[in-house]
């Protein structure tokens, strides 16, 4: 069974001059079932309103300017035809044969993913640099300066410790890959 | 969610990266000898903290070599790297790089080699 509301469309925009190849190609788009549209048309016309072919250049119906489907129809006086096919209002045929309505995947996943990427290796670049080979945040450890060393006499564990530390030897860490 | 995930992911990265660094990553080892009075030190940083004990290191990183006249001369200064750079200008403190640049470079030596490269310059231009 048609819907009523496809055949009343498609009386209005004939009856303004559109074709029937126009307002076909156009409610396809929409998601409408060919067939549908096929009775639609046979209900309208038995002639089915085929585009006739001319030697003589396309009938006058057909140089009227484009139909401006941008254009939301009026909504009371005429039957709605949404730009894109909402779940609930989907053409019956699809409903009933149990389609599932099958999403795009969005179009917005690909830059993102790219600019993690982008973050992430320029992050992990100065990560490298400034804590890995040039640290560049580590905190000096503050050492007690022990007793000055004498000449010639033993050196102690902490002389060096601190002596290192001051040469800045506590920026120093193990190796991430060996 | 597709954001939270990858927002996870990197902080997961920057998490494991970090322990590999600190954590599991094979330490630097600085041999220090005290040719005058024979001693060696077997030198370690574990934590951002340098760990001296008595003894000798086996492929150590850096090898520093000075006698006791030179160690109280740069302990005895207010810049301990200016003087450091003086003294091995002299040729009384001696280093000897025995690991390649590139575990060099992975152990965060060049930290130390700017901070002296900057004495060097402070020194020239003083």
């Amino acid at each position: 069974m048609v819907d009523a509301r496809l055949v009343q469309y498609l009386k209005t925009y004939l009856s303004q001059g559109y074709n029937r190849e126009q307002l076909e190609s156009h409610l396809v788009a929409q998601g409408w079932n060919r067939n549908d549209l096929d009775q639609a048309f046979g209900q309208i016309s038995p002639k089915a309103e085929k585009p006739k072919f001319s030697f003589f250049g396309k009938p006058k119906q057909q140089v009227q300017q484009k139909p401006q489907f941008q254009q939301k129809p009026a909504v009371q006086a005429q039957p709605v035809m949404q730009a894109k096919p909402v779940r609930e209002e989907r053409p019956r045929a699809y409903a009933e044969a149990g389609v599932a309505h099958v999403e795009r995947p969005s179009s917005h996943f690909v830059p993102v993913a790219v600019l993690a990427c982008v973050f992430l290796l320029v992050g992990m670049f100065f990560y490298s640099y400034f804590y890995v080979i040039n640290p560049t945040f580590v905190t000096k450890p503050v050492l007690t300066k022990p007793d000055l060393p004498t000449v010639g006499s033993a050196v102690s564990t902490k002389q060096v410790e601190y002596a290192l530390n001051e040469l800045d030897f506590y920026k120093l860490h193990g190796n991430p890959v060996g | 969610m597709k954001k939270a995930t990858i927002i996870i992911a990197v902080i997961l990265a920057f998490s494991l990266f970090s322990f590999i660094v600190y954590a599991i990553g094979s330490p630097p080892k600085i041999s220090v000898t005290i040719t005058d009075t024979n001693q060696a030190f077997d030198v370690t940083v574990q934590g951002h903290k340098v760990k001296a004990n008595y003894g000798t290191t086996d492929n150590p990183d850096v090898i520093i070599k000075m006698d006791s006249k030179t160690l109280v001369a740069v302990y005895s200064a207010e810049d301990f790297r200016q003087e450091a750079v003086n003294q091995y200008k002299k040729g009384n403190l001696q280093v000897e790089v025995r690991a390649d640049y590139a575990t060099l470079a992975l152990k965060g030596y060049k930290a130390i080699f700017d901070s002296f490269e900057q004495a060097v310059k402070q020194g020239m231009s003083g």
